[in-house]
């Protein structure tokens, strides 16, 4: 009769002596508990490596500063030149696309910077392991923690970004909506979407390094099918891809906070969100059992 | 690639994972090892490359699931198996102690009230504060070192990687392994030094091809691992051969002890006889002979040339027996590749030379005994200490 020990087993013992109260014991079982049992340890785990992520967050940050002189510039330059090209192409008629509530350019400029918070988020967790090389291998620590640390990049330059968008947004004379306040609301299921499947993706990339290099295609391709330089359509059939790409409800949200101080698809966003946080339970359920058995194969 | 995908989905579908038989190219890296390790004792493991010991340590680290059996664990473990982890290249030391410190497991209130101590225990003095991708892989091992050694883990895994530190850090770390020992701390230690082994560890399990081939005192695996070791160096060596000129063979070299049987093993202390059954052409007037013994690395450690104590052996007869007498083998334990020839009375031309022809094991019983080579000495009490008025000898000040 086999008993049901999950990869870790962690109990504690109270103990006579000031030390050893803690006792591990790895077998080779893998089946998992109940759910709920599962969770407890998972979540323990992240709250124990807090810190941990906070500090590889510095690290990540401080570092990448160090490298390059324009560091900041690089993070804000891509995106200013994309959207001087599409203002080039939507003003001289070359491709037509519909009016937006707020001047093409803030709107350009913010739909661009939610997506690359998006990607951004997405393509830093699946290249975490890959990246921390021999740490994943051999040495113990969680390492949700490098799944989550690599959020932070993603975020702290969307954050640098705000800088410029502040200065278009006023020079264009765009109104302040006091609503954007609720903004972190509309930007965490991004957030929480991205690692969802950074959990799974971080994993299989570090088997097949192919999916990070097809995960960067996609998301250029993903970039075009979801109302970033160019508002929600509402034709048939072009109106699906508000609906069926996840991300779009959640893109749309933040875009109408700025622009309407309200929200035109409560319905789709709310569906999104629950979505994203799914995707983000799942994917994380899923790292915590698949990364031990993979993690020989890095 | 397909296996670790099987794993996964197994997990995910709860279904149980068989793990007890191999699949098609996969092998054990660990075979039914077993063993106990409790507080304060040291257990060292040795083994050739790609034996299994790293794979053994990073299960007990807890990074890989084993596929068979338990491991039990009490305590809190603290691994030297990747010095610098996490270590950023562009970050300074500084800054990277606590990045690696938080791998570890230290929170920044430890890092913070620790951080001078292991600044200290470093010693980089002002290379502290440069990018570490400027630091030699010494340097890394004594930031690692450091950090790692504040952990006050209840076990300590350390895997080879004391190799690359400068002599005064390596004392410095073993020193500081004492001292965890001494303070309940239970030490796994993997190191291909083999004199560290012995000197830091109780118990050694000596592993190859993923299974243990002896277990139990420090003195006995080593001394057995460094016998199998220099049997694989010695079979396999080679070197070049004196040109050889016509004259004299060697028909025939038997290894014998004083009582005259014929050996192949012998304790350190005993008398080694060889004969040398020669023939030689009726030109041919004088002979002399040589013998030496070494080990796997080609140097003779032993040389007995028969123009030293004398001997050339002038004979009308076409073939004889000559026979060379070892007193005490005074050598430690090892296996012994013999060398022998037959040269001119000047011993400048060789007539016949074999290498490696034959070796022997000498077998050492006295444990204790480290050297190569035992030299016939004695210890006495001085008359004169180095009292006033007597003139100090050279600064020699004795090793704390």
């Amino acid at each position: 009769m086999e008993s049901l020990h999950s990869v870790h087993d962690i109990e504690a013992f109270p103990s006579s002596s000031p030390r050893a109260s803690v006792e591990v014991i790895y077998t080779s079982d893998s089946i998992c508990r109940q759910s709920w049992h599962v969770w407890g340890i998972i979540l323990r785990e992240f709250l124990d490596s807090r810190e941990l992520i906070w500090r590889l967050i510095l690290r990540d940050i401080s570092a990448r500063y160090r490298q390059s002189v324009l560091s900041y510039l690089w993070a804000i330059i891509p995106s200013i030149a994309t959207v001087a090209v599409f203002v080039l192409l939507k003003t001289s008629g070359t491709i037509p696309i519909s009016e937006t509530p707020i001047p093409y350019v803030a709107y350009a400029l913010w739909g661009i910077s939610l997506w690359q918070l998006f990607t951004g988020c997405l393509a830093s967790s699946t290249g975490s392991l890959a990246a921390a090389g021999s740490l994943v291998t051999k040495v113990n620590f969680p390492k949700v923690a490098l799944v989550f640390a690599s959020a932070g990049s993603p975020i702290f330059d969307f954050v640098v970004r705000l800088v410029p968008l502040a200065v278009i947004f006023t020079s264009y004379g765009v109104p302040f909506k006091w609503q954007t306040i609720f903004m972190p609301f509309t930007l965490a299921p991004l957030i929480l979407l991205a690692l969802g499947v950074g959990f799974v993706m971080s994993v299989a990339n570090l088997v097949l390094r192919d999916v990070g290099n097809a995960l960067g295609i996609a998301l250029t391709l993903g970039m075009f099918i979801t109302p970033v330089l160019y508002p929600p359509p509402f034709e048939w059939p072009f109106v699906l891809i508000n609906i069926v790409n996840p991300v779009s409800p959640l893109l749309i949200a933040s875009q109408d906070l700025v622009a309407y101080g309200g929200l035109t698809m409560s319905a789709a966003f709310i569906s999104s969100w629950i979505f994203s946080l799914l995707v983000f339970l799942a994917g994380w359920r899923f790292f915590n059992l698949a990364l031990p058995r993979v993690s020989q194969f890095a | 690639m397909f296996f670790a995908a099987q794993d996964v989905a197994c997990g995910i579908f709860r279904v149980p994972l068989v793990t007890d038989r191999l699949r098609k190219s996969e092998f054990w890296a660990i075979d039914n090892v077993s063993f106990e390790v409790k507080r304060g004792e040291c257990l060292g493991m040795i083994g050739s490359n790609g034996a299994g010991k790293s794979t053994l340590l990073k299960l007990l680290n807890g990074v890989i699931p084993p596929d068979k059996g338990r491991i039990t664990i009490r305590g809190k473990v603290g691994a030297l198996i990747e010095l610098g982890a996490g270590f950023h290249p562009m970050l300074t030391g500084r800054e990277n102690i606590y990045v690696n410190g938080a791998i570890l497991g230290l929170s920044k209130k430890e890092l913070d009230r620790k951080f001078d101590e292991i600044v200290a225990f470093a010693e980089l003095d002002e290379f502290i504060d440069m990018p570490v991708k400027f630091y030699s892989s010494g340097m890394h091992l004594r930031l690692g070192f450091a950090i790692a050694a504040h952990l006050r883990p209840d076990i300590l895994l350390i895997d080879e990687v004391l190799a690359v530190g400068d002599n005064s850090f390596r004392a410095k770390c073993t020193r500081q392994i004492g001292r965890s020992l001494a303070g309940g701390t239970a030490v796994i230690f993997v190191s291909h030094n083999m004199n560290e082994i012995v000197r830091v560890c109780d118990k050694v399990i000596w592993i190859e091809r993923g299974r243990i081939v002896q277990d139990g005192d420090a003195s006995n695996a080593v001394g057995a691992y460094l016998l199998a070791n220099d049997r694989e160096e010695t079979l396999r060596s080679e070197t070049a051969k004196p040109e050889l000129i016509e004259g004299a063979r060697l028909r025939n070299v038997e290894i014998c002890d004083v009582e005259g049987n014929v050996r192949s093993c012998f304790r350190t202390g005993e008398s080694l006889i060889v004969h040398f059954d020669y023939e030689k052409d009726p030109e041919i007037k004088e002979l002399t002979f040589s013998f030496a013994m070494s080990l796997g690395d080609e140097k003779n450690y032993v040389s007995c040339h028969s123009p030293w104590t004398g001997f050339v052996l002038r004979s009308h007869n076409n073939f004889g027996r000559v026979t060379l007498t070892i007193p005490q083998l005074l050598l430690n334990t090892g296996l012994y590749l013999l060398n022998v020839g037959i040269w001119n009375e000047r011993f400048k031309h060789a007539y016949d030379w074999r290498w490696g022809f034959r070796h022997i094991e000498i077998r050492n019983e006295n444990d204790s005994f480290t050297g190569r080579f035992f030299l016939p000495h004695s210890w006495s009490e001085s008359a004169h200490g180095n009292g006033p008025g007597i003139r100090p000898g050279p600064d020699h000040t004795l090793p704390r």
